[in-house]
């Protein structure tokens, strides 16, 4: 489960709230169900991530990650422009993003599919529905779901 | 004009009445022989010769033959005298039948030497009586008495009317004349002592009898009048009548004047009779000759002169007439000629005396002549008092009237002139207009509509004779133009200064298409009131063109400036509530998200608080509790932010006159204690305008951006703010710049977004640049920021409204005038 092909599995979570982010993390490390989960805080460092470049250019810490879970009202570059990117991006889009999100409103909603995002989540307030989630989403996109080899 | 007066008047110009001067002498003649028949008798009665025979020796007058003349001379007068009746003429006539009987049995037994019954009797009783002077009567006067008794009865068979055509009138002249001529040779004869004229070889006729017989002869001529033979001859304006006239008297007069002569001068003056006779009858032929001569010469010459004239004024007035007859008949106005009866001195009715064809025939009213109005049209007095009235004052004044007048009880309208051509009477020519009266009040009511129905739509119409260059604008059109319709001159040039200048050209162009394609172009145009304020108009039009070629354009013009306004008014309304909306959902959203972050973060480490705890894992606990506690005053921090801005723009401090400098002072002076702290160097310019702003919130706006640009100096070795105003686009900006870490231009809108922030890190809640630009926007200003990248530093700028500028903040409506 933790790996794939014998490679660490690598969850990018673009969170810019640092609680939140906390939050995620633990609960996915409790589950054990990534064996690295990358935090950044805006959109503008996602995009550097994925591309290894500022802060992110050392390639021993440039990972390309099997999962981005992707908020969406961020610092810099907002979250939809980050998903719009990446899934325009040929050497992004296979990469399963899940939009996990404090906002319920249609809009987002439906322009977050618009931009071909593989799944939203909305973030629950009760902390053991929101730890089940965590888990629940590990197991599921990175257990359960096959995804492309990667080229 | 007096049509009906002239007809009699010619009338009588060719019959003349009998003259009064002829009764007179028939009454005189009439006389004369009365009293000589009267004479005749009185002198066999009381045997006085002279009366019977006047001359002495000659043969005395008959009984019967005085007793003939007495009658026939009362019965001449009798008629001019008392009058008959129509049985007294019978019994006149059988008497004087009876006499014509008696005299027809006489005469045969006279000429032959014996006498009828009743002339032997008559003679058997006077001749017993009065021996002496008792004759027969000579068969001569038996022929006159039944002449005059023939004439006499011939009279009195005549009608009453003088005028009627009477053929036995003629007899009666024509036996008068013959009577009174034969009186008068037997009474020459004895004159002149010619027993061959008056029968003294036979049974010879008394003077006195003859002389009767003349008096009779001339009675029955002037009783029988003019109209008839002979006198008709000299009655008339013919040349004979004329000729007769002049010289019948004459030559009489002269025969007589040279019988006196003859025996003036044979017994004066002893002269030789025939010689006297013979010189002075040629003497006085020759007079007579040439006064006859000259006479006729000067009186023809008149006559043919005075026959031209009349023929000449006949003929005109027949032509004139027959012109006017035949006007008066076939125009097709109606005549009436009236006379007015005034009932104490008030006109109560007229009676129609002539009316021509047309009268009938535009009236309806017929038989008219010689019947009064109220009998034709009853009620008239009741119904249309104003028409007798008007009749009544022309009658009465003779001044002439023309008016228009509806008569109620013919339910028309006519148009009467009317004049009085005598006093009493009035001439009325008319016409019924009741068509074009209806047709005028339609057409009036018709444009009274049409023009309250241009004033509620507010639509003005025109329209442009091409040809003449005439142009007809409506009352409601001049409305539209803000402009009276007597001071305006209605040309082309003048109108096109009424248009806005940018809509001229666009005008002119659709005039032009109009008269040359037939088509026109509806359009929006702008016009200029006279106060210099724009009307919005939509023109709409067409062509119309007549057989002559002229062509004329025609519109409609609608004031459409309170909907276009209105339109433009709820455009920006909409606009702005669109706005509104949007914001609101922006910001509903944004709240939503962004309340709902803390909560997350708080209910999850209460979570794990609760796990740790358990555990026992003790500096965990710590940094739980934190991340909660830090959420709490996030959400705090939120809130308050909020209320901060939902503030804005509801709660204003009246806007005031300040120097924008001192505001600048105030905020640098709160914000010492971190600026110093900073070691901020703050440049502030000099000239700094005065403002009309709210002191308080422009002081924040500044304290605000003075911040921010400390926050984001970075590692800046000597950090610095400008404070000051330049010209940007035409307008003053004022602005803070510093040479901080700058932002990318792609972030450069965002930042002044609701919770925007560039750095998640960083400090606040993003709300503080949303309140500035929401300060600014009530202000009725922009902001803005412009760097030129990462490291270059910050600049944003401002505009508020400006002392001296055109700008002036009004707090009450939040935006520019």
């Amino acid at each position: 489960m933790t790996t794939l092909n014998g490679e660490p599995l690598t969850i990018l979570l673009v969170e810019d709230n640092e609680a939140h982010a906390e939050l995620v993390m633990r609960g996915m490390r409790d589950q054990r169900v990534a064996n690295r989960i990358s935090h950044v805080l805006d959109g503008e460092q996602a995009l550097d991530y994925l591309y290894c470049r500022g802060k992110f250019s050392d390639p021993v810490t440039c990972k390309r990650p099997n999962l981005i879970l992707l908020d969406l009202r961020l610092p810099r570059i907002d979250g939809l422009e980050v998903l719009r990117i990446v899934k325009e991006s040929p050497e992004f889009r296979r990469i399963p993003v899940v939009i996990l999100t404090s906002s319920d409103a249609e809009s987002d909603i439906a322009k977050s599919y618009d931009h071909h995002a593989n799944s939203y989540v909305v973030k629950p307030l009760d902390f053991k529905t929101f730890t089940k989630l965590m888990e629940d989403l590990g197991f599921y996109w990175l257990g359960w779901n096959t995804t492309p080899v990667i080229e | 004009m007096s049509l009906n007066e002239t007809e009699p008047a010619g009338i009588e110009a060719d019959k003349p009445a009998t003259l009064p001067m002829l009764k007179t002498l028939a009454l005189v003649f009439g006389a004369l022989t009365a009293l000589t028949g009267l004479l005749g008798i009185v002198g066999l009665y009381l045997g006085i010769p002279v009366l019977i025979s006047v001359i002495p020796g000659s043969k005395p007058i008959a009984f019967s033959a005085s007793a003939c003349w007495l009658l026939f001379g009362i019965l001449l007068m009798l008629p001019e005298v008392l009058g008959i009746r129509n049985w007294q003429k019978t019994v006149i006539t059988a008497l004087l039948a009876l006499i014509i009987f008696a005299g027809l049995i006489e005469l045969p037994l006279n000429l032959s030497g014996m006498h009828s019954p009743p002339e032997s009797f008559i003679l058997a009783v006077t001749t017993l009586y009065f021996p002496e002077t008792s004759t027969p009567v000579s068969p001569v006067a038996v022929i006159l008495i039944l002449f005059s008794a023939t004439a006499l009865i011939l009279l009195f068979r005549r009608g009453d009317n003088p005028d009627e055509p009477y053929v036995p009138g003629n007899l009666t002249g024509v036996l008068g004349l013959v009577i009174a001529l034969a009186g008068f040779t037997l009474v020459l004869g004895y004159i002149y002592g010619t027993p061959f004229l008056y029968g003294s070889s036979f049974i010879p006729i008394a003077f006195t009898s003859a002389l009767a017989a003349f008096f009779m002869g001339c009675g029955l001529i002037a009783a029988a009048g003019i109209s008839v033979f002979p006198l008709r001859y000299f009655t008339g304006k013919s040349i004979r009548a004329r000729l007769l006239r002049y010289f019948f008297p004459l030559t009489i007069a002269l025969v007589i004047t040279q019988n006196y002569l003859d025996w003036f001068l044979a017994w004066n003056l002893g002269i030789n009779n025939v010689l006297v006779i013979s010189i002075s009858l040629v003497f006085f032929c020759l007079i007579t000759a040439y006064a006859v001569f000259k006479a006729a010469e000067v009186l023809s010459l008149r006559v043919a002169r005075e026959e031209l004239l009349r023929k000449k004024v006949e003929e005109t007035l027949r032509i004139s007439e027959e012109r006017y007859r035949g006007i008066f008949e076939n125009m097709l106005n109606g005549f009436a000629y009236c006379r007015m009866i005034f009932v104490d001195g008030k006109p109560q009715d007229f009676t129609y005396i002539v009316v021509n064809r047309a009268f009938g025939e535009l009236t309806g009213l017929h038989e008219v002549v010689g019947r009064n109005v109220s009998e034709i049209i009853p009620g008239i007095r009741e119904t249309d008092p104003k028409l007798l009235e008007i009749y009544g004052e022309v009658a009465r004044t003779g001044v002439p009237a023309r008016f228009e007048i509806f008569i109620e009880s013919l339910r028309m309208w006519f148009s009467i002139s009317v004049y009085s051509p005598r006093k009493g009477d009035f001439v009325a020519v008319f016409d019924v207009i009741t068509e074009r009266k209806t047709a005028e009040q339609d057409l009036k009511r018709t444009m009274e509509r049409l023009s309250r129905a241009q004033s509620i739509a507010h639509v003005g119409s025109w329209q442009y004779d091409v040809n003449k260059n005439i142009i007809e604008w409506s009352d409601e059109l001049y409305r539209i133009f803000g402009i009276l319709p007597g001071q305006f001159d209605l040309s082309m040039e003048n109108i096109r200064s009424r248009i806005h200048p940018d809509d001229r050209e666009k005008h002119d162009r659709i005039i032009a298409a109009a008269i040359s394609t037939g088509h026109y172009d509806p359009e929006e145009y702008r016009i200029i009131h006279p106060d210099g304020t724009f009307r919005y108009i939509t023109a709409d039009g067409g062509i119309e063109t007549d057989e002559c070629g002229g062509i004329r354009v025609i519109g409609v013009v609608q004031d459409v400036t309170d909907r276009r306004l209105a339109a433009e008014q709820r455009e920006v309304l909409i606009k702005s509530l669109e706005q509104k909306n949007a914001e609101l959902e922006r910001f509903t959203y944004t709240v939503s998200h962004d309340l709902k972050s803390p909560l997350i973060t708080i209910r999850g480490f209460l979570g794990l608080l609760e796990e740790d705890a358990l555990k026992g894992n003790i500096p965990q606990l710590k940094t739980d509790i934190d991340r909660i506690s830090s959420a709490a005053d996030k959400m705090q921090t939120l809130l308050t932010d909020l209320l901060a801005l939902s503030r804005i723009g509801r709660i204003a401090n009246p806007p005031e006159r300040i120097a924008f400098g001192i505001i600048v002072l105030e905020a640098e002076e709160l914000l010492a204690g971190s600026l110093g702290k900073h070691e901020v160097a703050i440049e502030i310019a000099r000239d700094l305008p005065e403002v009309y702003v709210d002191r308080t919130r422009i002081r924040e706006v500044l304290v605000n951006l003075i911040e921010n640009a400390q926050k984001f100096m970075g590692d800046q070795p000597e950090p610095e703010i400008q404070i000051g105003m330049i010209q940007k686009e035409g307008e003053p900006a004022f602005f803070v710049k510093d040479n901080g870490i700058g932002i990318e231009p792609q972030y450069q809108e965002k930042i002044f977004g609701l919770f925007e922030k560039l750095d998640a890190r960083t400090d606040g809640s993003g709300v503080g640049l949303t309140i500035v630009k929401r300060i600014i926007e009530v202000h009725g200003g922009r902001i803005w920021v412009e760097s030129e990248g990462k490291g270059k530093g910050t600049t944003v700028f401002f505009t508020l409204p400006v002392i001296g500028s055109k700008c002036i903040y009004n707090p009450a409506e939040g935006k520019n005038t």
